[in-house]
């Protein structure tokens, strides 16, 4: 009823603008909406006009004193996703969402027609910077040719894009109303949609944005781009509300997506906003132990994830040993882990994918954000280069010299750390349809030790992408790219034995990949990869004239990987969908290089080598090829329920030679060669969604069974560096895993956040001669079985927040020292079976309060501070236990890497 | 080279601001309670193979093991020869007696134990490669010892040792003379001495070469031994005995991870220990742990005597247990009471203080520890293979 007379009044009546500058005064705690409006309606000559079930479910929290009207009103009601609109007779109406001001009865005009209708009728919406953006929303966009209408699916395409910025918005939900399926942008914000009836309306929502829609009335196939209001406030209620209901809707499973926005909210140790760390609070995500370098997902293994920053794979996420990931929390807009149904277009590591979307430059003026922690400070840069072309450059390096100095002792006192990574992307519009992008990275970390030894590594990753668009149906994306990562040991402790050992791997690749749509219920995808890996496996060189250490340099290796996939998501009606992808994998192994070969069925070693075969360059050495299948099945039982089923397999034709516990900075990567077979794996999973409480909770389940072949362990005393048959020092093994996922999350509210909970095992035995534990299965490293996960932010106003991040798991196997005996003069120790006994349980809480700066739209720049305790409760969650004699009686210790509480401070900045 | 175990110093000590240790006592599985069986030892093709049988102690106990004090040992060889001996020993030491054996079988050693029954593989003896030379190296903080083979056999590329040290070394103060029957007298007999004094020390540390990785089946300059700076084995005269043994891969194996584990595991990153494989296992449960690695050996022997002063520079000595041990003096007409009533008193010399007397005008003499070696475990007697000639 309200509605109607609003309507009525706001076409025919005049509006006077800014009438509001009435001053009132407010003091609310959780106030009901009509308190707050009786308050109004006492304090100015204003009526109010709203619709009771709209706002009756509202509780306000403000508190202001003589503030003018209409700055309280878009204080409260905009983030609440209200909007009002004031008329000359001192009436406010107050509407949710949409602004319905005209009918659609002159869908050919360029300007609302609310205006052209009655061009003396001004209402303001003070959400929008410009009034014309209020009724786009309204407005019906005509594609094709009206008067030639084409009867069946039509498909519409283009750009989403940031109204603020102009970067385009990646991981967009694109859907039309009403219908259960969705689809989302790729990393450049481009989206294709198939729309079956003529009249419908577009809804897209995306993390970190406002949702819109855009009326359609379509006649053909056509293009679209949008632009989509930035939420200003970060830590608002409706960050995350733009992800709402996606995972019913999308085809995949095991995919988790978090904005940068979620990032920067979860407490970090050093307040950090830290990828990987967020990474862990997922379900299936596990590590062996804090400032542990890697992850582990789903049972494997950390060299099996597959790093991508910007399509470049970075091959050690982190820095200072673990305790940072390697990304650039301003340099990141988003970061998506596949842990099961991994798209056909990705493949060469077994069980998951993490990429992480670099962020485009602003396209409309430059902006800068950066921030200062207690260890590391970090800055950027983007803008417009033109009209056409946008850059974004950032650093990010650490000062934590200074923490290395009040270490009681001289070892560390002059001891010294570093790091540092450095981000630029360059993107170029050439026109509709041709886009490039030049992508860069780098990273370097350093340690020197006081005894003059020094341990470096560095990544280093350059691309560059052509995007074409042929048509709304068919655009390609090439790329073509370098990746290398390398260590160095630098050993000048003693002149006579000073020496350097480097160790390198690069990769250069080229893929294509084509997205296509044949029609309205198919979605291609193929293209192909081809990658060339390069590995020095080690130099050492003698340093001074001093040194007698022996020149050393092992083989370099090379080999090719190809591969061709295609993939189609078929959506065989609006309910069930079939996604079904395949990707033949060939990989060479190539010479130069000298293979030995060993006596078959003997152990590898000196002693059962044959004959050494001499290989010249290129020559093919070894070749080793399959099929990889990525099938997934989905089922909407409704709009807020669904089920899906998957079955993926991978092959991975490249390992991490690592014998310890923990990824170490000197694991080096090993090809697959005549020996070392690659690692083949394959994962069964199933997955029930349902959202309940409209869409603001999301609720999942999902079990998986996963295999592994030939994933390396090591014989006893293997030396991995600098050994040039490494393959008398590997076993073979297998691995089996499997689990069940729950994850409960709620995207909105004062509120938001996830509980997980993974119940998991994984396991491994040997599969040659040679054997651990007899042969039998035992505990990976990173089995886990229990893992509890909380990560929840609850905002107190527009400038408070508080977030807290609590995990509880199992702890790690180990494998402990049980009895004593003498033998041979001494002490020794006997140990039990690998891996039969945990460390004590992991538990830690962190807490974090952010504190927003003012909330003017418009204004130099925008701060934030962020105040934190890392390990609340000061846990001693040990790490690793290791035991000492003392006075003829062996102690066990456990140590802990963060055993107490650790403050942090950051303040963030950006313009 | 271990960067790992570097590395993980270098965090610990990075985040040694924030990490802490603790102690930590987990909870054994029962099965993992049960003694395990040890069995030291080789199957000496020389004859009278000794062994010595022991059983694993929790790690919280004050002894390291415990003996096996009653058990039948046994010799078998591939062509039907059986050796025993069953009995007990209190040490768990046992000795089978047999004469030498021939290089032209495979052997294997049973033992009953506790109702059950252990056997060995069937071992191939190894033929002995002589040492052909131990030699000493001085660096800034001590000597080294090296030891190097040349071994015309390219089937035996892995070694072990063992050595037995024997030295002399006096106490503080030589005593020359004894207190005895109320009056001091000069020591007049070898029996009566007690500052000087022999002590001897086996190998503890797992001492094992490879020539693997060489073209030559050639050992050069390993270091056995290190005797560091101011150690009294090099106070006069310092003897080692170096026992070299070909084993098998499989033996090496075994020996390199029984080293390997008896260092730091467990640091920061985890390096895994690894599984001790023996080649003895019980015949009805072959999954219970057995540590033993037996092997038919003949070893070779060589035994080189070094003498102190010979060496430039000199080697200086400090014995800490004789820490505060000084001299007093007493003069001769009252030594005899002073003795008499301070038997803890030892007279060490005469001390001549009236340069116109030839008599003694004092004794000197301090406490008894600081004169008899015997306090800090010396043995008074020289071993029978000691000898003061080179």
């Amino acid at each position: 009823m309200y509605k109607t007379r609003f309507l009525w009044l706001a076409i025919f009546l005049s509006v006077q603008t800014m009438a509001q500058n009435d001053p009132v005064t407010l003091n609310l705690s959780s106030a009901r909406f009509t308190e707050l409006i009786r308050s109004l309606e006492s304090q100015t000559p204003y009526t109010f006009y709203y619709a009771p079930a709209e706002t009756d479910s509202l509780l306000i929290s403000y508190s202001g004193t003589n503030k003018a009207l209409n700055q309280v009103l878009s204080e409260i009601l905009h983030p609440l996703a209200f909007r009002f609109a004031t008329d000359p007779r001192k009436k406010i109406y107050i509407t949710k969402d949409a602004f319905i001001l005209t009918e659609f009865r002159d869908i050919h005009a360029s300007k609302p027609s609310g205006e052209a209708a009655t061009p003396d009728v001004v209402i303001r919406d003070f959400l929008e910077a410009q009034p014309e953006d209020i009724s786009i929303e309204n407005k019906v966009f005509e594609i094709g040719n009206k008067d030639r209408p084409v009867n069946g699916e039509k498909t519409l395409s283009g750009y989403i894009r940031s109204k603020n910025t102009g970067a385009p918005v990646s991981s967009a939900t694109v859907s039309i109303l009403g219908k259960p399926s969705a689809v989302q942008t790729d990393a450049y914000g481009y989206y294709s949609i198939s729309v079956p009836e003529e009249r419908s309306v577009l809804f897209v929502t995306s993390v970190g944005f406002r949702d819109t829609r855009r009326q359609l009335a379509m006649y053909g196939s056509g293009r679209l781009d949008i632009e989509m209001t930035d939420q200003v406030f970060s830590l608002n209620e409706v960050v995350v509300a733009g992800e709402r209901g996606n995972q019913v809707k999308r085809m995949q499973m095991g995919l988790e997506k978090l904005s940068i926005k979620t990032i920067r909210q979860t407490p970090a140790v050093f307040g950090e906003a830290d990828v990987i760390s967020v990474i862990l609070t997922l379900p299936g995500v596990q590590t062996v132990g804090e400032a542990a370098n890697g992850f582990n997902v789903r049972g494997g293994a950390t060299d099996q994830n597959l790093v991508l920053f910007s399509d470049a794979t970075i091959f050690n996420p982190s820095h200072f040993f673990g305790l940072f990931s390697s990304f650039n929390p301003d340099a990141v807009n988003q970061v998506e882990l596949y842990k099961s149904s991994i798209p056909a277009r990705f493949g060469g590591r077994l069980s998951s994918v993490l990429d992480v979307a670099g962020k485009e430059g602003n396209r409309n003026k430059l902006s800068g954000a950066g921030g200062i922690g207690l260890l590391t400070g970090r800055v950027s840069l983007d803008g417009p280069i033109g009209k056409k072309t946008q850059f974004l450059a950032g650093a990010r390096s650490t000062y934590s010299d200074w923490l290395l100095k009040i270490i009681p002792d001289d070892a560390y006192r002059n001891s010294s750390a570093s790091f540092y990574d450095l981000n630029g992307q360059i993107s170029h519009y050439v026109n509709d349809k041709d886009a490039f992008y030049l992508t860069g990275y780098a990273s370097r970390d350093r340690f020197t030790f006081e005894n003059g030894i020094t341990y470096g590594y560095r990544n280093a990753n350059v691309n560059g992408k052509w995007k074409r668009i042929f048509n709304g149906n068919l655009h390609s994306i090439l790329t073509l790219g370098y990746d290398q990562y390398g260590f160095n040991i630098a050993d000048r402790n003693n002149p006579v034995n000073a020496f350097d050992m480097l160790y390198s791997i690069s990769q250069s690749f080229l893929k294509a990949d084509v997205y296509y749509q044949p029609h309205d219920r198919h979605k291609l995808n193929y293209g192909f990869q081809s990658t060339l890996y390069s590995i020095r496996p080690g130099r050492k060189l003698p340093v001074g004239e001093e040194s007698i250490v022996m020149a050393e340099s092992l083989q370099n290796e090379q080999a090719l990987e190809s591969a061709l996939y295609l993939s189609d998501t078929y959506s065989v009606n609006d309910r069930f969908s079939v996604d079904a992808g395949i990707r033949y994998v060939m990989y060479n192994y190539l010479g130069p290089r000298n293979v030995n070969y060993y006596v078959s069925g003997l152990p590898k070693s000196p002693e059962t080598l044959e004959e050494t075969v001499t290989y010249d360059k290129g020559e093919n050495i070894k070749t080793y090829h399959g099929p990889e299948f990525r099938i997934g099945f989905r089922y909407a039982f409704s709009n807020e329920s669904s089920v899906k089923l998957g079955y993926n397999s991978l092959r991975q034709f490249i390992h991490m030679l690592s014998n310890t516990t923990a990824a170490t900075p000197t694991d080096s990567w090993k090809l697959s060669d005549p020996h070392i077979k690659p690692q083949y794996g394959d994962q069964l999973s199933l997955g029930y969604y349902r959202n309940m409480a409209s869409a603001r909770v999301e609720t999942s389940v999902e079990v998986y069974y996963k295999r592994t072949h030939n994933y390396l362990d090591y014989k006893s005393g293997a030396v991995l560096l600098m050994n040039p048959t490494i393959e008398t020092d590997v076993l073979g093994t297998e691995a089996r895993a499997y689990g069940v996922e729950l994850m409960a999350k709620k995207n909105t509210g004062k509120l938001n956040g996830w509980i997980s909970y993974t119940l998991s095992k994984v396991q491994q035995r040997t599969t040659g001669e040679e054997t651990i534990n007899n042969g039998r299965y035992y505990n990976s490293n990173f089995d886990k079985p229990h893992n509890l996960t909380m990560v929840g932010n609850y905002r107190f106003s527009h400038r408070y927040s508080f977030s807290m991040n609590t995990t509880y798991s199992t702890g790690r196997p180990i494998t402990l020292p049980i009895a004593k005996y003498d033998f041979a003069g001494s002490e020794r120790v006997f140990y039990s079976e690998r891996n039969k006994y945990r460390v004590p349980d992991f538990f830690r809480m962190d807490l974090s309060v952010n504190i927003e700066g003012n909330h003017k739209i418009k204004k130099l720049a925008h701060s934030s501070w962020t105040v934190g305790v890392y390990n609340v409760t000061g846990r001693k969650n040990p790490f690793s236990v290791y035991y000492v004699s003392e006075a003829g009686k062996i102690k066990g210790y456990k140590l802990s890497v963060f055993g107490h509480q650790i403050p942090f401070i950051t303040y963030n900045f950006r313009f | 080279m271990k960067p790992a175990n570097k590395i993980y110093q270098l965090i610990t000590g990075a985040l040694l601001f924030f990490s802490c240790e603790e102690p930590y006592t987990p909870v054994y599985e029962t099965e993992d309670m049960a003694p395990i069986l040890i069995i030291e030892g080789y199957i000496d093709m020389s004859g009278n193979s000794r062994f010595k049988l022991t059983q694993t102690v929790p790690l919280d106990a004050e002894e390291n093991s415990v003996p096996v004090k009653n058990a039948s040992l046994t010799i078998e060889s591939e062509n039907n020869q059986v050796h025993s001996f069953t009995g007990s020993s209190a040490s768990g030491e046992y000795t089978i007696p047999h004469p030498a054996l021939s290089m032209g079988s495979r052997y294997r050693l049973k033992v009953v134990v506790f109702g059950k029954t252990y056997e060995s593989d069937w071992v191939k003896p190894y033929a002995t490669s002589e040492i052909s030379g131990i030699e000493y190296s001085r660096t800034d903080t001590g000597l080294e010892i090296l030891v190097s083979t040349v071994n015309q056999d390219e089937n035996s590329r892995y070694y072990r040792w063992e050595f037995e040290e024997t030295w002399k070394f006096s106490a503080r103060y030589m005593s020359f003379f004894i207190f005895e029957d109320g009056r001091v007298r000069l020591r007049r007999q070898p029996e009566e001495n007690i500052s000087m004094c022999f002590d001897q020390e086996k190998s503890s540390d797992i001492l094992i070469g490879t020539s693997e990785n060489l073209s030559d089946n050639t050992i050069s300059r390993q270091k056995i031994r290190f005797i560091p700076n101011l150690s009294d084995k090099l106070m006069y005269r310092y003897s080692i005995l170096v026992k070299q043994f070909n084993i098998s891969k499989e033996a090496y194996l075994f020996w390199s991870i029984l080293k390997k584990n008896s260092e730091s595991v467990g640091d920061i990153f985890g390096s895994m220990p690894s599984e001790l494989k023996g080649n003895v296992r019980n015949v009805l449960d072959p999954d219970e742990p057995v540590i033993a690695m037996i092997e038919a050996s003949l070893p070779a022997q060589k035994r080189i005597y070094y003498n102190a002063p010979d060496f430039t520079p000199p080697w200086p000595v400090f014995i800490p247990f004789y820490t505060g041990c000084e001299l007093q003096e007493v003069p001769v007409e009252d030594a005899g009471k002073l003795f008499q009533l301070n038997p803890g008193f030892i007279p060490t010399n005469e001390v001549f203080k009236n340069p116109a007397s030839p008599e003694p005008t004092h004794y000197s003499y301090t406490i008894h520890r600081c004169t008899d070696c015997s306090f800090i475990g010396g043995a008074l007697n020289a071993p029978d293979f000691w000898t003061d000639n080179d």
